[in-house]
């Protein structure tokens, strides 16, 4: 094992976390709402959605519009990817934070930044299954 | 107004994924990857949102009502169960596979990567898939209730349908195959328990 420690890109992420971390406090204190992003996702196709769930997914989705208007690169992993791997892996994500309640945004940051138990299991649950899914995939198959 | 702050904090958001690396799925799985060439760099995502996040919600706990004068919403929820708990790691496999979770997913979705669009189409079915597995009862060779098919004590409104379907069905006799309530039915034998 090797630890890969760059500078710019330590500092990238965690510019990037303060950003995500500003987002979610702002929906949570003008609007009233937790940016759990696999439960606003779900929600917004229900009879009893709101224009705001469709408003904050719009908000992501021309934020991946604008970087690629901006000529920012697309990474080079989604476009190796094979479509039927991506397509499982969707339909898992789907399921699990369905049944889970939550992603790595409704658990992951605000259920943590909210200190509940519940979140911080789900958390270490996630994290734990999806490292080892690396690392059978990496170093055993 | 209030679809205008969602869309702004929404874009925030997104912009936020996209500086912090978690859009590109190669970083993420480096980061996953404690066995090998291990990036830890993901770690400060999550570090850096909570430190912002932490006071927002200290201080959503002690009001009532947002900016925009509704009631803030947070969870009800309380029980580690094994919804939770199975649900997490379903979830761990697909992000493990593909290295997307989902606003990744739908930021790339946003620039038209098709692998990002096969994913987020798949993310909606999986929702409403989830949805039916935990609306109804289900059982198991046993003649037991599968732990997802238990209706949660804090519920949701995803939820409530499924809760209140769980209830008739437990009222019209469900508890001789082992109560569709868990603990709330009379005399019903314990689900397996995969909660702490």
């Amino acid at each position: 094992m090797t630890i890969i420690l760059n500078p710019a890109m330590l500092a990238d992420s965690l510019a990037g976390g303060a950003v995500i971390g500003t987002a979610s406090a702002g929906l949570l204190l003008v609007n009233g709402r937790i940016a759990g992003i696999s439960g606003i996702f779900a929600r917004a196709t229900k009879p009893d959605a709101t224009l705001w769930q469709w408003a904050f997914l719009a908000g992501l989705l021309a934020a991946g519009a604008g970087a690629a208007l901006a000529g920012y690169p697309l990474p080079a992993d989604i476009t190796k990817q094979s479509l039927p791997l991506l397509a499982l892996a969707g339909l898992l994500t789907g399921v699990g934070t369905r049944l889970g309640g939550g992603c790595t945004s409704g658990h992951g940051v605000c259920g943590l930044a909210r200190l509940s138990p519940r979140s911080l299991a789900a958390v270490l649950v996630f994290m734990g299954v999806a490292g080892l899914t690396v690392f059978v995939r990496r170093h055993v198959l | 107004m209030r679809a205008l702050t969602a869309f702004a904090f929404g874009l925030l958001f997104g912009l936020g994924l996209l500086l912090s690396g978690m859009t590109d799925p190669d970083r993420v799985k480096a980061f996953l990857d404690i066995g090998g060439d291990w990036n830890p760099a993901l770690a400060l995502v999550m570090g850096g949102a909570i430190a912002i996040a932490l006071p927002a919600f200290a201080l959503a706990k002690r009001r009532k009502n947002c900016l925009l004068g509704e009631a803030i919403d947070l969870p009800a929820k309380r029980r580690i169960d094994a919804r939770l708990l199975l649900g997490a790691a379903i979830f761990g496999l697909g992000w493990g596979l593909a290295g997307i979770c989902p606003g990744p997913g739908l930021v790339l979705a946003g620039r038209l990567a098709p692998g990002a669009l096969v994913f987020t189409a798949a993310l909606y079915c999986g929702a409403r898939l989830a949805e039916r597995l935990g609306t109804a009862p289900v059982y198991s060779g046993s003649g037991r209730v599968l732990p997802f098919a238990m209706a949660d004590r804090g519920r949701s409104r995803t939820t409530e349908h499924g809760y209140q379907r769980a209830k008739a069905w437990a009222a019209t006799g469900g508890t001789e195959h082992g109560g569709g309530l868990g603990r709330r039915g009379g005399g019903a034998a314990p689900l397996p328990r995969g909660d702490a």
